[in-house]
């Protein structure tokens, strides 16, 4: 449906990035319009939308239009949801840095790009919007631009997300030849020679995964997510990787019909790849934001495992099952969406309040923080995938899926699906013990050094942002009715049909995978039953047991608290040492040891352990080998002789007379 | 009502024997030995005593040690909830889950690493870093072993799934099971700290790894540190036995068939209570860094089972 009104009370919209020069109103007013348009996109989602608005440009050929439909509609409510949150926590957050109003400026533009790239409805408008989000996050990254550090990651991001955007135009084009129109509607259902949908395929996937950070084109995320403004990366990691993966539902959902089950195989795969890769580096990491950042691309993994499963399920025409895979895929976008916010701004309050993110120089932060601390714990539990917690219940419905795909009646899908399990379950649990290591190296034990000491509560603009965030980590866990119901609705756009009644059982208590007896779970249960089992043990403990509690110095073998360093805790890189030792196939470990002052008598030792990305390493070696080969070529052509250039120009000479004098 | 009535009173059996099975083994070890060994209601009295006596915090310790214990004691008591024990009919039969399960296990380990980190002691963060790692690393064979059973079975409840097994009746178990079995085994000796992984009865520093988390623990929160480890146990010896043993698990609701169901429960956790203690007195810790080794063997063995079966 077109639509012809022109919906100009949606230029709203700009209002916060044309206030910018007023930082603390103007992010206020963000939050607003987003808990606005968050609430509007959920009714509109609730009452079935689809439909398209065009403005017409003076450039011939050149529309721009807009799609509004269910799945566009979830992702603006995505990005909405999380700049809500991040809007206000950015209300104090901004007093961090000199020159707020270019920031808020940014801000406000870069959370604009979002939405319009989600809303696009044809090639020249998606790209357009795409480079302005592209080259504001890039703006972002560089904020801080007098450290080195964060023009180098600037460098590679601008760099790889070009290299995707080629292969974004280059899918398009197919699209065009093959289409001959530019409007994503027109993509629907044209039908392509079977190489042809392979190569669009592609690099679509090459184009989108870039941005999304998966295996192996992520090396630059971890850069450059973490060194850009705390609240910029809450955004960059829980909704801009996101709108790679709504193109991608486009395209494999809207876009290529009758997709060989090899598609949804080759998704599965690297998703897997990218899962495992991630939390394996987020593991040995001790930067903070950087360990978040490699967990975004473990989640990118897992959200394409449930992509690929629906794919697969999608081929092969089992529609319940796709059904299922489509809500997880939905599901822990959403989950993760929250919880990675959620941990970006808590990571940025520690960031505001010690001026580091290195976990070797903090500690003990609950004592100084404790209300932080419990709202990073929310986060971690929701992100770790512990029940009854949000990230949870996605899952187990994608442990689900993979076990219907064991079902299938093809032998090797069916063989390795439970492959594939095994490799999430070990992704959970090295996440389990990437986060165990994040919480207690940042918030337990004591402070490693005086930077801790300075650390005061985060105040309420800051708390509230995250408070949101932490609510829905337990609502969407606890209440799983909730967004199943909203993705069922984008489910019956994109699918026509829907699987609410099949998945949803007892008025939502139960969520259960299309067959009462397969599988059930029911987190809000779970909840109450773990209430009053702790209720009955404390009663029971407090009538018999003893009740006192005393305060003394920790056992450290009988050294006292005066010869006692706090060295002597278990540092970031310690903890992850076992498997870096275990698994050094992965990592590519540079460490050193040096010696300074007197040689013999105490001398000072420095440590230094770096552990290299193996595919960053490879890109920059392969990089560097394309260079010297292209200068090669040059030095022939311009090898800076002087007879050279001279014997080019009588040659030219000759050439031209030739051409005259015939 | 009767349901819940066999719900509650599986649930009590499960936690009521686990001391029982702990200084079982304890015992056998010591006969084994040579020596005399407690009475078997020591794990009782001890853990009487340790909630009678006061519990001692660190100075430097935040919210998560007064927490950490009641949360890693639910989580057990969670799982015990939902693992039929002699009955299909649990107290939370409707959300018996087996992969839930293998989350709700973890949701403890992951508390009481946090607890070992949070008194910056040198020695809680030894042993957190190296229990999550052997945690990690028996995860993923311990889901190959979940898929084996959910794809034989057509479910992933685990009432269903042990309903299912003893319907087939132990004459019918697959030979893929032996397989699945050994590995079930390492992964369960992995997950409950006992020898060759961790040895229960020592507090040597170098060596250790659960006791070193909970070092700091004392009075009521040592106690349910304790009584959670006990339980554990006794959780994953009623999964290996009720899967690979299938004998005594009835459909029947009846008192006596109840009655006869508890007695050959019992017996069936004594026996497999034995190989562990033979496992412990075979065998000598081992070094760290050799655990690795042993759980890539379960892996195998739980993939062997899974494409064979």
């Amino acid at each position: 449906m077109e639509i012809s009104e022109k919906p100009f009370y949606l230029l709203i919209l700009i209002l916060p990035l044309i206030l910018s020069s007023i930082p603390r109103f103007s992010l206020i007013l963000q939050s607003l319009i987003s808990l606005t348009l968050l609430i509007i996109s959920i009714n509109l989602i609730l009452s079935n939308t689809d439909f398209i608005i065009s403005f017409k440009s003076i450039i011939p050929f050149l529309t721009f239009s807009y799609k509004v439909d269910n799945l566009s509609l979830f992702f603006v409510g995505l990005v909405s949801l999380l700049s809500f949150a991040s809007s206000i926590y950015s209300v104090s957050y901004i007093k961090e840095f000199e020159n707020q109003k270019v920031l808020t400026f940014l801000y406000n533009l870069f959370i604009l790009s979002m939405v319009m790239v989600i809303l696009s409805a044809n090639v020249p408008t998606f790209l357009i919007w795409w480079e302005i989000m592209s080259v504001v996050s890039f703006l972002l990254v560089i904020f801080d631009y007098k450290k080195q550090e964060n023009l180098n990651a600037g460098i590679s991001y601008i760099f790889m997300t070009h290299f995707g955007t080629t292969f974004i135009i280059m899918s398009f084009i197919l699209l065009y030849i093959y289409s001959g129109s530019l409007e994503f509607k027109d993509f629907v259902n044209v039908s392509l020679p079977e190489d042809v949908k392979f190569l669009v395929f592609l690099t679509s996937l090459i184009g989108f995964g870039t941005k999304a950070g998966i295996f192996p084109l992520h090396f630059w995320l971890p850069k450059a997510h973490p060194v850009a403004p705390s609240n910029v990366s809450a955004l960059m990691s829980g909704v801009m990787i996101k709108t790679a993966i709504y193109m991608l539902i486009r395209f494999y959902f809207e876009f290529l019909k009758d997709i060989p089950i090899t598609f949804g195989y080759i998704v599965l795969f690297v998703g897997a790849l990218s899962a495992i890769y991630g939390i394996l580096y987020a593991y040995v990491q001790t930067d903070i934001k950087k360990m978040l950042a490699y967990s975004s691309m473990e989640n990118i993994g897992i959200i394409l495992i449930a992509v690929g499963l629906a794919m697969i399920f999608k081929s092969s025409h089992v529609w319940i099952l796709m059904g299922i895979s489509f809500i997880a895929v939905l599901y822990h976008t959403l989950n993760h969406t929250v919880f990675k916010g959620l941990l970006f701004l808590g990571a940025g309050s520690v960031l505001f309040k010690t001026h580091t993110k290195n976990m070797e120089e903090l500690g003990g932060l609950n004592k100084f923080m404790p209300k932080t601390g419990i709202l990073f714990l929310i986060g971690i539990l929701g992100i770790t995938a512990l029940p009854p917690f949000n990230g949870f219940v996605s899952e187990w419905l994608i442990y689900q899926s993979l076990l219907f795909g064991s079902k299938l009646n093809y032998e090797f899908i069916s063989f390795t699906m439970p492959l594939f399990a095994s490799v999430l379950a070990l992704t959970g649990a090295f996440a389990l013990g990437s986060f165990a290591k994040l919480y207690g190296t940042v918030f337990l034990g004591t402070g490693r050094t005086d930077k801790v000491k300075k650390a005061s509560e985060s105040d309420g603009f800051m708390l509230t942002g995250m408070g949101f965030l932490a609510f829905m980590v337990v609502i969407l866990g606890l209440i799983p009715v909730l967004p199943v119901y909203v993705i069922d609705e984008v489910l019956k756009q994109i699918a026509s049909f829907s699987i609410y009644n099949y998945i949803i059982y007892k008025n939502g208590l139960l969520l259960i995978s299309t067959d009462y007896d397969f599988g059930r779970i029911s987190t809000s249960i779970l909840a109450i039953a773990g209430i009053v089992i702790f209720a009955i043990t404390y009663f029971l403990i407090r009538k018999i047991g003893n009740g006192n509690v005393r305060e003394y110095e920790t056992w450290a073998c009988g050294l006292g608290e005066s010869n006692l360093t706090v060295k002597a805790q278990y540092s970031a890189s310690g903890f992850s040492q076992p498997i870096r030792r275990i698994l050094s196939f992965v990592y590519k470990v540079k460490e050193s040891l040096s010696f300074s002052g007197k040689k013999y008598f105490l001398p000072k030792k420095t440590y230094k352990l770096e552990i290299i990305d193996r595919i960053e390493d490879l890109a920059l070696s392969l990089t560097d080998m394309f260079i010297k080969i292209v200068l090669k070529v040059r030095y022939f052509i311009q090898p800076g002789i002087i007879h050279v250039y001279i014997a080019y120009i009588i040659l030219t000479l000759v050439a031209f007379i030739l051409y005259v004098v015939r | 009502m009767e349901n819940i009535v066999i719900g509650l009173l599986q649930f009590v059996i499960l936690v009521a024997i686990s001391p029982f099975i702990k200084t079982f083994i304890h015992k056998i070890k010591c006969i084994l030995r040579g020596q005399k060994g407690p009475p078997l209601t020591q794990a009782y009295k001890d853990i009487y005593r340790l909630f009678k006596k006061e519990t001692v915090i660190s100075k430097d310790a935040s919210f998560i040690s007064r927490m950490a214990p009641y949360v890693v004691f639910v989580s057990t008591l969670w799982a015990a909830t939902f693992l039929p024990v002699i009955n299909k009919y649990t107290l939370l039969n409707f959300t018996g889950d087996i992969i839930a399960l293998a989350y709700i296990l973890a949701l403890g380990v992951f508390f009481i690493a946090l607890y070992g980190m949070d008194q910056a002691s040198a020695f809680g963060g030894l042993g957190s870093s190296r229990e999550i790692t052997i945690a990690g690393l028996s995860e993923a064979s311990f889901m190959l072993i979940i898929f084996t059973f959910a794809l034989q079975t057509g479910s992933t409840n685990i009432g269903e799934i042990f309903e299912k097994v003893h319907q087939f009746g132990i004459s019918h178990v697959p030979v893929s099971v032996a397989f699945a079995l050994i590995s079930l085994f390492i992964v369960s000796l992995a997950e409950n700290a006992r020898i060759p992984f961790d040895n229960p009865e020592t507090h040597l520093e170098l060596t250790m790894v659960h006791e070193a988390m909970i070092l700091e623990a004392s009075g009521r929160h040592l106690a349910l540190f304790e009584l959670s480890s006990y339980i554990k146990l006794t959780i994953f010896l009623t999964l290996v036995s009720n899967l690979f043993f299938p004998v005594g698990f009835y459909k029947d609701t009846s008192i006596l068939f109840i009655i006869l169901g508890v007695v050959v429960y019992i017996l069936k956790m004594l026996l497999f209570a034995v190989p562990v203690t033979l496992i412990e007195m075979g065998m000598a810790k081992f070094r760290f860094f050799r655990v690795p080794e042993i759980l890539i063997l379960a892996f195998i063995l739980s993939l062997i089972s899974l494409i064979i079966s």
